[in-house]
C-alpha cells in the first residue's frame, strides 16, 4: 500500500513525532511503501540543519535522513512553517537577504501543494500530532 | 491529480494560542485552491475564532482570512454547538456565515468525508 505521512509536531521529545518515525520504519520493513513525508506547522523543525538532539533522546531528523537515503521517501518541510521557524534553504535565505541556509540535507522546502498532491495519490495519508 | 476526496479540516484551537489555527486554515485553502471539497469545522477552543470583532493582531487577521473562505468554495463555517455552549458563546456573537452543527451532526460530517485534518 502506498502511504503518505503529516508530521505536526516537533522533534524535541514530542511522543507523536517518535510514532511517526517509528511508523514509517514499520512501513517499509513490512514492504510497503511511503510516497511523502510533509512536516507542517512545528514538524517543520525537523528539518533544520543546525538542530542538535542530546544523546540520550533519538535523533529524530537524523533517522529520517536515514530513511530517506535508503528508501527514497522524500522529506517536505511546509515553506511557510519552515522559514517562520528559521529553517529556509539556499534560495529562500537569498530571498530574505539571510546570510545562510539552514535546511538540512534530504528535506526540501515545499508548498501545501504537495501536501494536496500526496494526499490525493495515495492509498492512505497518515498525520501524527494534529 | 486523481479524483477528489472529500477533506474534513478540524480547526480545535484558537488564533490568539499560537499558530495552530492558522496552519488548519493553510491547509483548508489548499485543497480549496486545488478545487478539492473542503468542510471546515470549529471545535474546542477552535470556536474562539468565529466571535466577531476580536481585537488582537492575530484574531483579527483570522477574520480576515474566514471571510475570504467562500472564495475558496469553502462555506459555510461549521461550528460545534457544544464547543460553543461550553464557552458561553451566543449565535449572536459569531460572525456571519456560521452554521451550528449538535453532536449527530457532527458525526454525520466524519462519516461523510475520506481526508481529515486537525490542528
Amino acid at each position: 500500500m502506498l502511504f503518505a505521512l503529516l508530521v505536526h509536531g516537533g522533534p524535541g521529545g514530542v511522543a507523536s513525532s517518535l510514532a511517526a518515525l517509528r511508523f514509517a520504519e514499520t512501513l517499509l520493513a513490512e514492504g510497503h511503501a511511503i510516497s511523502r513525508v510533509f512536516f507542517h506547522g512545528d514538524g517543520a523543525a525537523h528539518g533544520n540543519a543546525m538542530l542538535v538532539t542530546p544523546p540520550t533522546e533519538t535523533d529524530l531528523p537524523a533517522r529520517w535522513q536515514s530513511l530517506a537515503r535508503q528508501h527514497g521517501v522524500e522529506l517536505l518541510a511546509c515553506v511557510g512553517s519552515a522559514t517562520r521557524r528559521g529553517v529556509l534553504d539556499a534560495r529562500e535565505a537569498a530571498r530574505q537577504g539571510l546570510p545562510v541556509s539552514s535546511l538540512r540535507e534530504g528535506f526540501e522546502l515545499a508548498g501545501l501543494g504537495q501536501l494536496v498532491d500526496a494526499a490525493l495519490r495515495c492509498d492512505r495519508l497518515v498525520s501524527f500530532g494534529g | 491529480m486523481q479524483a477528489s476526496r472529500r477533506v474534513l479540516v478540524i480547526c480545535r484551537n484558537s488564533a490568539g494560542a499560537g499558530t495552530r489555527a492558522r496552519e488548519a486554515l493553510d491547509i483548508a485553502l489548499a485543497f480549496g485552491a486545488f478545487d478539492q471539497p473542503v468542510s471546515l469545522l470549529f471545535s474546542g477552543d477552535g470556536v474562539w475564532n468565529l466571535v466577531a470583532g476580536q481585537s488582537g493582531e492575530a484574531t483579527r487577521s483570522m477574520e480576515r482570512l474566514l471571510g475570504a473562505l467562500p472564495d475558496y468554495g469553502i462555506e459555510p463555517l461549521l461550528a460545534d454547538a457544544e464547543s460553543l455552549a461550553v464557552r458561553g458563546i451566543l449565535t449572536e456573537q459569531l460572525l456571519p456565515g456560521c452554521r451550528l452543527l449538535d453532536r449527530d451532526a457532527v458525526a454525520s460530517l466524519v462519516d461523510a468525508n475520506e481526508l481529515f485534518f486537525s490542528a
